[in-house]
């Protein structure tokens, strides 16, 4: 068996533990959890809560794995759209350590949240002899231009999260994407707070700055709860992407909402400002988050925030190495494959999780 | 005889007024240069001629930006709605041209759009209202974000105007478009600068608004000058911008204002108002782009490249005490001299 099959083997493993975890905690530990049959949201609409069956169900979750030495030498450049972000960086070590698996040579720029500085950096790739380009765009349909110059130069060009669904058009230039699966996040958040408190009111907490991929989370997110008997009762922007925005934000719907029983927000920092806001108002709500980073796991441990969800980053940085690596090799990939979220990261099942940190660690003695 | 010594040194005292005003930049433009020889000598690409102009043509944006900003920093002010302001313009020409108006007409009304807003906002309750410039320059940047928000509903707009998109990515003789913007830029804004009464005034009003209240300069028509060519400056930074994407974004880059303001203060005009010019902010937006080109090239973490860049931008404005200090001791020995 090849190390990338033993290693998808010990995601497997791992997201399998993660899954049987959290579906104990939610039977045994939420009150009204119920995984065989529909939500008994009182008078709403239902919804099987045992399995995603959304949009991205359907899509693969790899590419094909790569035969080591295929390609002599390649270069990946790799570019990270807010370096400060635990997530993205994850990302980036782990599409580094692939690389480094690979044998290749591995450049990585940060863009700073900062659409310009993306450009900027991505034109400095193609100077640099990138080969491929792993790249998250800050606004998908930007850099047209500037990726139409590496299709001609013949630069294989992977995106993340490109397209909000997979059945959209990726634009020209793209070879392929790979999802974090926005839909199934948005699935599984709705779910957990369906189960925590069926049929009750709830807030939702977005980004002010407009980034597509966050306000379609956002949008899936309204649809699933309602489709699961919840009552989206109010929205209110984070406007810092920080936890102090989150607490602003959470402040806001707690006020205007005496009912609320719950918040959604759509990262951990957030969900990490809502608990502080409801602690402060004295209110005993459910909050889920999503990420599954320090913020999320810290405030699950300490149970402030009832769930919130790995996001498959090491996942993300490995395939999209992969997927530029197959099609340097001459393999076909498919136009989108998609890193689900992990199972529910809970009171009950956060001591089993995995950081991201202890991942890369793993990924990269496996490398070794 | 005589008259070779005094052509002689007529020609003496030229150098000598050619030198006293390129000293508050010629540190700045000597960095540069030691850095494109460190750069050049470490990074073989550095000095091929797509890296040269992928950090020209890179740095457009803040250089336009810039040169707009210098004018309002010599008026003792600060312009933080450009960034917004060119989010705005953006939109607006990608509307416009998606709606069928001819790519010139649509240049033109979105200039005409941005001088307005410029004037109209910013200028008016700066320079006749007398409100304080952060504050109003604060609340504008804030209302047209939201402005973008609202008006995009988060959609970016694709642009695939001829144009425009040359604007981008066009060259004429064999030099990109943007480039000749940006020369085109500088001359305008050192001939507004040098040769005209506005560009005087700027200076004056900047020196003291009292003192050339006074002396009869129309100060809020000067301030509401200054905002207004700003605002300009953001809308063409807004085409090269749209070009450059391909899209007109919702996205905003508030950090450009700053990136801005540094460039002018690296180029050596205080922030206090009535000192300084657009060639040394020229001078400090190639420093930023030399800067961020070369680290970016040598695979040097982002994070080190705004700690370098931050520490040599307090040190240029470190320099300003020193260079008064200096000026000082020079005017005390040349009266010692003459005494």
């Amino acid at each position: 068996m090849s190390q990338v099959s033993r290693r998808n083997m010990k995601f497997r493993k791992v997201y399998t533990a993660l899954a049987l975890g959290a579906a104990s905690t939610l039977a045994l530990g939420i009150p009204g959890a119920a995984f065989s049959a529909p939500t008994a949201a009182p008078g709403g609409p239902s919804v099987a809560l045992s399995e995603y069956k959304g949009v991205e169900a359907a899509l693969p979750t790899h590419y094909a794995e790569p035969k080591p030495g295929a390609v002599k030498s390649f270069t990946i450049g790799f570019m990270n759209p807010s370096g400060g972000n635990q997530n993205l960086q994850a990302v980036q070590d782990a599409a580094q350590a692939e690389t480094k698996r690979l044998g290749g040579r591995f450049i990585a720029k940060n863009d700073n949240v900062d659409i310009n500085t993306q450009l900027n950096n991505f034109k400095q790739l193609l100077v640099q002899g990138a080969d491929a380009i792993l790249l998250y765009p800050l606004d998908p349909k930007a850099l047209g231009p500037a990726i139409k110059q590496a299709k001609e130069k013949g630069v294989v060009v992977i995106g993340y999260d490109v397209t909000n669904q997979a059945s959209d058009a990726l634009p020209e230039g793209y070879v392929s994407q790979v999802m974090q699966g926005r839909d199934w996040q948005a699935w599984s958040m709705a779910k957990a707070m369906a189960s925590a408190k069926p049929g009750g009111q709830i807030g939702l907490i977005g980004f002010a700055v407009p980034v597509p991929g966050i306000e379609y989370l956002v949008q899936r997110v309204k649809y699933w709860s309602e489709q699961m008997g919840l009552k989206v009762v109010g929205r209110q922007d984070n406007r810092e992407d920080s936890a102090a925005g989150g607490k602003v934000a959470a402040t806001a719907l707690l006020g205007a909402n005496p009912q609320l029983a719950g918040i959604i927000a759509y990262n951990d920092p957030s969900a990490a400002g809502a608990a502080a806001a409801a602690r402060i108002a004295g209110r005993h709500i459910s909050i889920v988050g999503m990420n599954g980073d320090d913020f999320g796991v810290q405030g699950v441990k300490k149970g402030t925030i009832t769930a919130t969800f790995q996001n498959d980053a090491v996942g993300q940085g490995v395939q999209g190495v992969i997927g530029a690596y197959d099609v340097l090799a001459g393999i076909k990939v498919p136009k989108a494959i998609v890193r689900p979220p992990s199972a529910a990261i809970t009171a009950s099942t956060v001591k089993g999780v995995k950081s991201w940190s202890q991942q890369l660690a793993e990924l990269e003695r496996s490398g070794d | 005889m005589p008259e070779t010594k005094a052509h002689g040194a007529a020609k003496q005292g030229n150098v000598r007024k050619f030198i006293r005003g390129t000293e508050r930049y010629a540190a700045v433009v000597i960095i540069d240069i030691v850095l494109v020889i460190v750069f050049s000598t470490a990074l073989p690409g550095f000095l091929s001629v797509a890296n040269i102009s992928n950090l020209l043509t890179g740095s457009a944006v803040l250089w336009v930006v810039s040169l707009g900003m210098t004018f309002v920093v010599v008026s003792a002010g600060i312009d933080l709605a450009v960034a917004a302001q060119m989010g705005l313009s953006g939109y607006l020409l990608a509307t416009l041209l998606l709606a069928g108006t001819s790519s010139w007409l649509a240049i033109s009304i979105v200039l005409v759009f941005s001088a307005a807003c410029g004037a109209l906002v910013n200028g008016v309750l700066i320079g006749k209202a007398g409100l304080n410039f952060f504050v109003v320059t604060l609340g504008s940047m804030t209302a047209f974000t939201g402005v973008v928000n609202i008006w995009s509903d988060t959609r970016t707009l694709a642009v695939d105007d001829s144009v425009i998109l040359a604007i981008g990515y066009g060259t004429f003789l064999g030099v990109p478009i943007a480039i000749w913007i940006m020369l085109a830029a500088l001359a305008i804004a050192v001939y507004i600068q040098r040769w005209t009464y506005f560009g005087r005034d700027v200076f004056a009003t900047g020196g003291s608004i009292e003192a050339a209240r006074l002396s009869g300069i129309r100060t809020s028509r000067i301030l509401i000058g200054v905002y207004t060519l700003s605002a300009v400056c953001a809308g063409i930074a807004a085409l090269i911008q749209v070009g450059q994407l391909g899209a007109a974004s919702p996205l905003i880059t508030l950090a450009l204002p700053l990136q801005a303001a540094a460039a002018v203060l690296l180029g050596g005009t205080a922030f206090s108002g009535g000192v300084g010019g657009v060639v040394g902010t020229a001078a400090g937006v190639l420093f930023i782009g030399i800067l961020q080109n070369g680290l970016g090239l040598a695979g040097i973490s982002s994070y080190w490249q705004q700690v370098v860049t931050g520490i040599i931008l307090v040190l240029a404005v470190g320099l300003d005490p020193l260079r008064k200090l200096l000026g000082d001791l020079r005017r005390r020995r040349r009266l010692v001299r003459q005494s």
